[in-house]
């Protein structure tokens, strides 16, 4: 077939003229994963900008009518999160660490756990929504602080499952046995991407949860 | 490594099937579909421009009732700016901007693919609108109007931008990507084409404006379909927080649609001039500076909300005129001295240079915040828009077309057809656009059906008119143009106008594979260099190509 | 109308100056100015519309002071207009490609000294406009201690509401003045087949004290624009938007809604007749008498509806 010769060409072409792989420096994928990255920023400082406006021009915030969703109170869960999602960070670097020795099993493991934090980070987001919902009467169409809180948190839930579908990815993948020493630029992707959700998890919990 | 010339010609072209068309990940077939996408949705926002120029022609409602003329131009254009010249500069940087870098396609050819069709989904989705109710809201969405417009038109509209958004983000960092990993060895930054840098600057921007924009199209979207605040004072929210938020992207928006048709234009006045760019790095710290200001003015589209700090955005605002400035100045140094040419994509280049200043002055006027005052929301405003956007994209995409058109099909558009489709849309222009400074200093505001007889505006509003028309009359020998032209036999011609980049060095069409070979890199011009050995840049070229690492 | 004369009349002649050509061009285009009449269809205005036909002037003390700016940084834009045209001309004849052009042209790739050049001279343009213009703002954005008269403006879709409030009783917990029980409403009144010519309202001020208004909108954005004023500030829900102004000459100026606000945006007018002083005293005065629902003299604080003969003295005309 014609695309696979065409394919075939570039690739031999690249070769010659010492594209990509000769250059040194960042890995193409992982430099698009870098650039996504930046631009998922941009995306969650104008959700955070929303909140900080609300905050900022409203007398009283939460405004009436809703209540502070404390953290400090039973049965805590904004706080057990926290804590799930920074040990996945945690479990995540201890997976970069082990592939960059050439330990894939220490790669696979550290990945398994760290897709099953996220999980039960996951199931504790959906039985806080559930609680709000049912037992405070707390939803998105609350008022701006319900408005604020379910896309804020729901956007970053959504990121929390796009990244456990990559951890999900690469664990297969490492099981497969594709990642080496050298080799694991999918794994190193899913790994920044990790890192950035957790990061945007930790302001989360500082601006809504903690900063009254 | 021999000469590129050597090759030209080597590779004949076979017609490629549909299927291959569709499922290609060949970044120039690529390229050519998002132009043909692109046309063909400047044509369909050019009808519904004439729709809007019919109806304000003379007073009275002739044609249309109000309900149907508030859809027409937010539909407009949405279509003008994200489906007509957003596609299309994308379209041509896809095309071009590998062949000037020497690289064999994008980085990550599939996602350029995915892209693509990224965009067609979100076109559907926006002309869909039409068919549940319309978007009668302006581009601008202004809330609360667009969260109240009971309209499914409008939710439409939403998710079609969305999906558009993230298109051209993924196309923003593959092309970054494959600027930053994709050049031939020898190009250092600094060596790179000016339509590749401000495909650079432009990427950037896009991939920092967009984000924030989806943002706010969901937060409308989740107001109007799930009871959410953000934008209703009654549950606290705030209508300004979208305007900061649409114009944090809408101006950069607009550099975005301009930067590229800059970098055009400083591609073709030196290969028709046949002098070098005068003051490369100046344009490359310009084109930066540019982006980089224009994410620091966006609230002058806010002076009369009352509600933002006034001399600081005022301020930046004017500061923007100074690197535009600098380009201006060293495109007419580039052109000084030179043996200039005036074929089309040249006479389409000093076009825009005319009248892109027209709108560039329109835009400093804005910049002075109390004669803002006067002429905000009026027809001073259109005329701004269509000076930048008309006499400058429109113009600058010409220019590229009949530019790069003999890489891209093999044979020349005709240059008669050219001249005359030029001075048509050069008079229509004018016509349509400079008598909307006279309106808009009277106070006709914008997105008005009716305007009253009384009022004295009839006859500049039908002298528009009728340039609108001589627009649209200028259109028809391009596509008369393209149709002759690709009935002929290809000429296979690599480099009709002498250039100076890259992408003339390999076959018109290149190949699947671009090109076989290339020549040493020591300049922005290192096709030029080749072909003038001792005169450019480069001294006579070394026999072995340099390696990395000794530029940027 | 009022005669063009002012300074909003060289304005608007100014920038027909190059576009002398097209005017040329326009003459003998004489479309029909009165549509009701034919069959162009229904207008959007009768011949007695409201608030069309904007004159020419410009009648505020801001008002002039903005359009002051208008001519020099319209000569600014000539100058610059001229340079590059200029030498676009010139080139394109000059240095035209000739037979004899085989060779290269001197390669020249850049000159220094000539680009600081062109970078300094638009930044310190554009920094003597910026300091110039924010000048006049300043003056513009200016409020007077005790405006003479306060009027509400309450912007809605499709028309506006403007209440004359009491400029003496300010109440700073609420943020608002009290109010008189004057209260003249503006909706797009149409020529219909019962009422031909539907009555204009007009809102009285006086002319030569400053007047504050305060916007506020109902439902959603729209703008407070008269042209004759050489001003607009937006009417914006959940935001009260105050600016100051003082008219200078008696006339009738139109007023139109300069943000899209939905389906008769186009049609959102409202008049204002500027008066002498003692016109508008005597206006105040005959309002408050007729109108049933007149705010108490002394303390300006009554509730609407609260019906008070005698209040003829009317706070804001003492404060006038
Ligand atoms: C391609 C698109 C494009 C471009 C390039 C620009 C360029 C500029 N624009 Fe424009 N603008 C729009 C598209 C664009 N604009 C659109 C679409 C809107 C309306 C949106 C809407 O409401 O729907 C708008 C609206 C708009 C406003 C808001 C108007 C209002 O609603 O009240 C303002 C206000 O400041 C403004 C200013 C400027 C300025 C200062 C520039 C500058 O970048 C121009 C700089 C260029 C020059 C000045 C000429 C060259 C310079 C020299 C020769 C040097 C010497 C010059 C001087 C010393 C002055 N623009
Ligand atoms: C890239 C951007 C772009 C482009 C190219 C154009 C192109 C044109 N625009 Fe547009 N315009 C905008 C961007 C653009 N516009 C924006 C951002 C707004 C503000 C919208 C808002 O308020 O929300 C606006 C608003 C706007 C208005 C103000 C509407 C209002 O406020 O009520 C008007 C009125 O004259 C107008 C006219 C035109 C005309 C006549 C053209 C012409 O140049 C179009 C010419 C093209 C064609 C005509 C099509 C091709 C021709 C054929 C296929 C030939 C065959 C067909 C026939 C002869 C029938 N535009
Ligand atoms: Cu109200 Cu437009
Ligand atoms: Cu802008």
């Amino acid at each position: 077939m014609t695309v696979n010769t065409e394919a075939l060409d570039r690739q031999v072409h690249e070769e010659e003229l010492g594209h990509d792989a000769r250059r040194g420096g960042m890995d193409p994928a992982l430099l698009g994963m870098m650039l996504f990255i930046a631009s998922e920023v941009m995306f969650f400082a104008a959700l955070f900008a929303a909140y900080f406006n609300a905050k900022a021009t409203l007398p009283v915030f939460p405004p009436e009518g809703a209540e502070f969703i404390d953290a400090f109170k039973f049965p805590f869960l904004p706080i057990i999160m926290t804590v799930i999602l920074l040990t996945s960070s945690l479990t995540m670097q201890l997976a970069t660490m082990r592939i960059r020795r050439g330990d894939r099993t220490g790669l696979n493991r550290a990945v398994a756990l760290t897709l099953i934090l996220g999980l039960a980070f996951l199931v504790l987001w959906a039985w806080e929504y559930v609680l709000l919902l049912t037992e405070h009467d707390f939803g998105i169409d609350s008022g701006i602080y319900g408005t604020l809180f379910y896309t804020l948190t729901g956007f970053h839930g959504a990121h929390v499952i796009g990244g456990v579908i990559g951890l999900g990815v690469i664990l297969s993948r490492g099981l497969a046995g594709q990642f080496t020493k050298r080799h694991h630029v999918a794994f190193e992707a899913v790994h920044y991407y990790w890192h950035f959700v957790d990061v945007v998890w930790v302001l989360l919990f500082l601006t809504i949860y903690l900063l009254k | 490594m021999g000469t590129a010339g050597a090759h030209a010609g080597t590779y004949v072209s076979r017609r490629s099937t549909l299927l291959e068309w569709l499922t290609t990940t060949d970044h120039k077939k690529i390229g050519v579909m998002y132009v043909v996408t692109a046309f063909t949705f400047f044509m369909i926002g050019g009808v519904l421009a004439l729709g809007i120029r019919t109806e304000l022609a003379v007073p009275g409602l002739q044609m249309i009732d109000e309900a149907t003329y508030n859809q027409l131009f937010g539909m407009h254009a949405v279509m003008m700016i994200f489906l007509f010249v957003m596609p299309m500069t994308t379209g041509l940087a896809n095309y071009i901007v590998p062949l000037q870098l020497g690289a064999a396609d994008m980085s990550f050819p599939r996602i350029n693919a995915l892209s693509f069709w990224m965009l067609l989904v979100g076109a559907i989705l926006i002309v869909s609108a039409f068919a549940f109710g319309g978007a009668p809201t302006g581009w601008t969405l202004y809330v609360p109007l667009s969260v109240r417009v009971q309209a499914t038109g409008v939710d439409l509209l939403l998710l079609g931008l969305v999906v558009l958004g993230f298109s051209s983000i993924f196309g923003a960092i593959n092309f970054l990507v494959t600027i930053f990993k994709m050049r031939a060895p020898g190009m250092g930054l600094l060596r790179m084409p000016m339509f590749t840098w401000t495909t650079l600057v432009t990427a950037v921007l896009l991939l920092f404006s967009l984000p924030v924009i989806a943002a706010g199209l969901i937060m409308i979207f989740i107001d109007r379909n799930y009871g959410g605040g953000f934008f209703d004072p009654a549950a606290g929210g705030s209508p300004i927080l979208w305007q900061h938020i649409f114009w944090f992207f809408g101006h950069p928006e607009v550099y975005i649609l301009i930067l590229p048709a800059f970098g055009v234009i400083s591609e073709i006045l030196p290969v028709f001039s046949r002098k070098p760019l005068f003051g490369y790095k100046a344009f490359v710290i310009a084109t930066a500076a540019i982006g980089a200001l224009g994410f620091t003015v966006w609230a002058h589209h806010m002076f009369t909300t009352g509600a933002v700090f006034l001399p600081f955005f005022s301020f930046f605002t004017f500061l923007i005129a100074v690197p535009t400035g600098v380009k201006f100045f060293n495109w007419l140094a580039t052109m000084w001295g030179g043996h200039l040419r005036f074929d089309t994509p040249m006479l389409y280049s000093v076009g825009f240079i005319a009248l892109f200043l027209i709108g560039g002055l329109d835009g400093a006027f804005l910049a002075v915040v109390p004669f803002d005052f006067m002429v905000q929301d009026t027809y001073w405003v259109v005329s701004h828009i269509h000076y930048v956007l008309v006499a400058g994209a429109v113009f600058a995409i010409f220019a590229a077309l009949f530019y790069w058109f003999p890489k891209m099909a093999g044979r020349r558009l005709s240059e008669r057809l050219g001249k005359v489709q030029f001075w048509i849309l050069f008079v229509g222009t004018n016509l349509a656009f400079f008598p909307q400074h006279m309106l808009g200093l009277d106070g006709m505001i914008r997105r008005i059906p009716d305007y009253s007889g009384n009022a004295g505006w009839t006859e500049l509003n039908f002298i528009s008119t009728i340039g609108a028309f001589l627009i649209a009359a200028s259109v028809l020998p391009f596509l008369w143009n393209v149709f002759v032209t690709l009935r002929k036999p290809m000429e296979h011609e690599s480099d009709p106008w002498d250039g100076n980049s890259l992408e003339w060095a390999t076959t018109s069409p290149p190949a699947p594979w671009n090109c076989e070979s290339l020549p040493v890199i020591r300049s922005e011009r290192p096709w030029f260099d080749q072909k003038y050995p001792g005169v450019g840049h480069g001294p006579t070229p070394p026999t072995r190509p340099e390696t990395e690492g000794a530029s940027s | 109308m009022q005669a063009s004369g002012g300074r909003g009349g060289r304005l608007a002649r100014l920038a027909l100056l190059p576009a002398a050509g097209l005017l040329l061009a326009a003459c003998g285009v004489q479309p029909n100015n009165n549509p009701t009449s034919d069959s162009l269809g229904p207008s959007l205005f009768g011949e007695t519309a409201n608030g069309i036909g904007f004159p020419h002037d410009v009648v505020t003390t801001e008002g002039i002071a903005s359009a002051g700016l208008y001519l020099p940084i319209f000569l600014i834009a000539v100058a610059i207009f001229i340079l590059i045209e200029g030498l676009l001309l010139f080139m394109a004849w000059r240095f035209r490609r000739r037979d004899k052009d085989t060779g290269l042209p001197s390669q020249v790739h850049g000159h220094n000294k000539l680009e600081i050049i062109w970078t300094a001279i638009p930044a310190l343009v554009v920094t003597v406009l910026f300091i110039g213009s924010t000048m006049v703002l300043i003056d513009v954005e200016a409020t007077s201690e005790d405006p003479a008269v306060v009027v509400d403006v309450e912007g809605f879709q499709f028309g506006w509401t403007f209440k004359y409030m009491d400029p003496a009783a300010y109440d700073p917990v609420t943020d608002k003045y009290a109010e008189t029980g004057i209260v003249i409403p503006f909706s797009p009144a149409l020529p219909s087949a019962e009422d031909p010519a539907p009555v204009v309202q007009e809102a009285i001020l006086p002319v030569d004290v400053p007047i504050r208004f305060r916007l506020n909108s109902l439902d959603v954005i729209h703008s407070f624009y008269v042209p004759a004023f050489f001003f607009k500030r937006d009417v914006i829900p959940g935001r009260t938007n105050e600016f100051e102004i003082t008219i200078e000459q008696p006339g009738v100026y139109g007023g139109q809604c300069a943000e899209f606000c939905g389906l008769s945006h186009g049609r959102m007018f409202f008049t204002i007749r500027a008066v002498e002083q003692a016109e508008y005293e005597a206006w105040v005065a005959e309002k408050s008498g007729a109108a049933p629902t007149t705010a108490e003299a002394e303390t300006g604080e009554a509730p609407e509806g609260d019906t008070e003969p005698g209040a003829e003295d009317e706070t804001s005309e003492e404060a006038a």
